[in-house]
């Protein structure tokens, strides 16, 4: 894996001293990361970027017990309902990450939605199973939302119009699980009509953070964004938007879910990594060729897709020079299955799309790139 | 040599790419509005000219015709027998991108606004309609496309400006059909530049062109069938303004 630079070190010494005196419970380094988000004048105006930044620890502590849905923790200092919310998806506001596990080290990296929290019991219930977690070290953050990272009225500086189509997008993935997936569509939107309109909101639906689902409901700013999920944003304008994250720096390994299909996932951590340091390979089927090999997806500065394979060549041991008929083993690009890629860079704060076959979810496990 | 089976890869790649490539678009359709030089918005109703909304409710369908079939002789034979089982017969060659309703499904400002609805969805859609004509159609009294040829009213509605239905890719391509106006009304009516009336709910006493639809089942005659029918009255008038003439001259003469 190649050791690569932490891009927010120099900013350390500004942030961490107003960061840290809110976070109690929990000592990672901070920091902010700039995200730039590519124009149509560089391309064709799509970037895929990661929120690799974290917001600050709410709580954490080491699980007592456990169940299915549900984790004790007797030493717990939380009120009833303190970490409860749901967004517009119904996703949870607020997760657990395990940070450590000395009896599982697998686990690390676990991160679950919290439903439901109680005082009384020391309980949270939460939506996937946490069993087996006994004696785990665990953390509590919100997660980020549409309007933490790119602000509430956008500070960001995305280009705004009357609906989706006049506007930049940030597009959210889910995947169902069966090769399928759905795209979520964000943008702010300005509605010309506010001064028309007699009730003050607007004939189109307000000025705000909206999405495909609703042009109107001012809660879509509030969409959560999971620090393993990706986002791609689609500017219509030309010139780069750069969004400042500030936040924690994770400390631990990190897991995401890969189901099959298509998965659009963040890099975890704020640094550039290699193609071969993601450690993806193993969880990826190798083929002769890229369509019988599992993908991942890139998307370059001028807003195309790099698509990327992990090649095993059968005819190595036929071919005297040794390197293969095929252009050898290892990671390719798309198009030039003779060339190694494994050095191929995904610069800090971008994402990725991996594309799965195999219809079994897999985790992906990824280490921290930095001392 | 080794080159040779290098570019033949590459050319394979090329096609399995093509081939494993989402079509996914991002297609908006509907209502839209004009800010410049004057607020004016674009909107849909029934044949009395009331805004569609979950009390009156439509099934707004952006889509596309079989390959190969003349729509405009379609239209056409329609009109001349605007019968629901023609009907049906001609809807059976539609077919559906994407469809919603009025109804307070959509949740959002069309709700409160009677005839708007802007409509933003990305979804994957079917290779048959990559390069063929989008139509924007409206089916009153349906809330369901397999039931469309049940609707009491339709409007169909184009525009030269809208681009062929795209491939489509990975990540949503941009499918915009939204415009203030439509060039080509094909079944229905379009009123343009009207003060809309509190048939539209909140956007009344607002600029509107308004898109309505057109009942069907009540034929609809052409121009032309106006003509005739207008002839056959001239001659039946002359005829019987000839014989009251004639009947007056014959008591005359008895008298």
């Amino acid at each position: 894996m190649k050791k690569t630079t932490l891009v927010l070190l120099a900013s350390l010494p500004l942030l961490a001293p107003i960061l840290e005196a809110q976070t109690t419970v929990h000592t990672n380094p901070v920091g902010f990361i700039n995200l730039t988000i590519k124009g149509t004048d560089a391309g064709k105006g799509l970037t895929g970027i990661s929120v690799p930044m974290l917001p600050q620890a709410l709580y954490s502590g080491v699980i007592t017990g456990s169940t299915t849905s549900t984790i004790t923790d007797n030493n717990a200092t939380w009120a009833d309902d303190q970490y409860v919310g749901l967004d517009p998806n119904g996703s949870p506001t607020h997760y657990i990450e395990i940070t450590a596990n000395a009896n599982d080290a697998t686990t690390v990296g676990s991160i679950i939605g919290i439903l439901d929290s109680d005082d009384a019991a020391n309980e949270l219930s939460l939506n996937g199973d946490p069993s087996g977690l006994d004696g785990a070290s665990y953390v509590i953050r919100q997660c980020h939302t549409i309007a933490s990272v790119f602000g509430d009225a956008n500070s960001a500086g995305l280009t705004t119009g009357q609906d989706l189509a006049s506007s930049d997008v940030i597009f959210k993935m889910t995947n169902d699980g069966n090769a399928g997936m759905v795209w979520g569509q964000y943008y702010y939107q300005t509605d010309p009509t506010v001064a028309l309109d007699p009730t003050g909101v607007g004939f189109l639906g307000g000025t705000g953070w909206r999405s495909d689902k609703s042009s109107s409901s001012d809660l879509i700013k509030n969409t959560v964004i999971l620090p393993t999920e990706g986002l791609i944003v689609r500017r219509i304008s030309d010139g780069d938007v750069t969004v400042t994250l500030p936040g924690s720096i994770k400390m631990n390994n990190s897991k995401t879910q890969i189901l099959k299909g298509y998965n659009l996932v963040s890099l975890n951590y704020p640094v550039e990594m290699t193609l071969e340091g993601l450690g993806i390979q193993s969880m990826l089927r190798s083929g002769q060729d890229s369509s019988s090999s599992d993908r991942v997806y890139h998307i370059n500065g001028a807003g195309a897709f790099d698509i990327y394979y992990y090649q095993t060549d059968p005819t190595v041991a036929l071919d005297p020079t040794g390197v293969g008929f095929l252009g050898g083993t290892g990671w390719r690009k798309s198009g030039f299955s003779a060339t190694d890629a494994k050095d191929s860079v995904i610069p800090a704060g971008h994402s990725v799309i991996v594309y799965r076959e195999d219809q079994n979810q897999t985790d992906w496990n990824s280490t921290v790139p930095f001392n | 040599m080794k080159h040779k089976y290098l570019f033949l890869i590459v050319l394979i790649f090329g096609a399995v790419y093509s081939a494993n490539a989402q079509n996914q678009i991002s297609l908006g359709y509907g209502s839209t509005t004009q800010v410049t030089p004057s607020f004016k918005f674009s909107v849909f109703s029934d044949e009395a000219e009331v805004g569609f909304n979950d009390a009156n409710n439509a099934l707004f369908v952006a889509g596309y015709f079989d390959t190969g079939y003349d729509v405009a002789a379609g239209v056409t034979a329609l009109k001349a027998d605007f019968s629901v089982a023609n009907f049906a017969s001609f809807v059976s060659n539609f077919n559906e991108l994407y469809s919603d309703d009025f109804g307070t499904s959509i949740g959002d400002a069309s709700a409160a606004n009677a005839g708007f609805m802007a409509v933003d969805k990305s979804f994957e859609h079917s290779p048959a309609s990559v390069g063929l004509t989008p139509y924007i159609m409206a089916l009153k009294g349906v809330t369901d496309f397999t039931n469309a040829g049940t609707a009491s009213e339709v409007g169909l509605f184009t525009d030269s400006s809208f681009a062929e239905i795209p491939t489509g890719a990975l990540i949503p391509e941009t499918y915009n059909l939204k415009t203030i106006s439509y060039d080509s009304v094909l079944l229905g009516g379009e009123s343009l530049d009207q003060t809309l009336t509190a048939n539209f709910g909140g956007l009344a006493n607002q600029t509107g062109n308004i898109y309505s639809t057109q009942a069907i089942g009540a034929n609809v005659p052409e121009p032309s069938t106006y003509a005739m029918m207008l002839g056959a009255l001239s001659f039946g008038f002359v005829f019987y303004k000839r014989r009251i003439a004639g009947k007056k001259t014959d008591q005359k003469q008895e008298a």
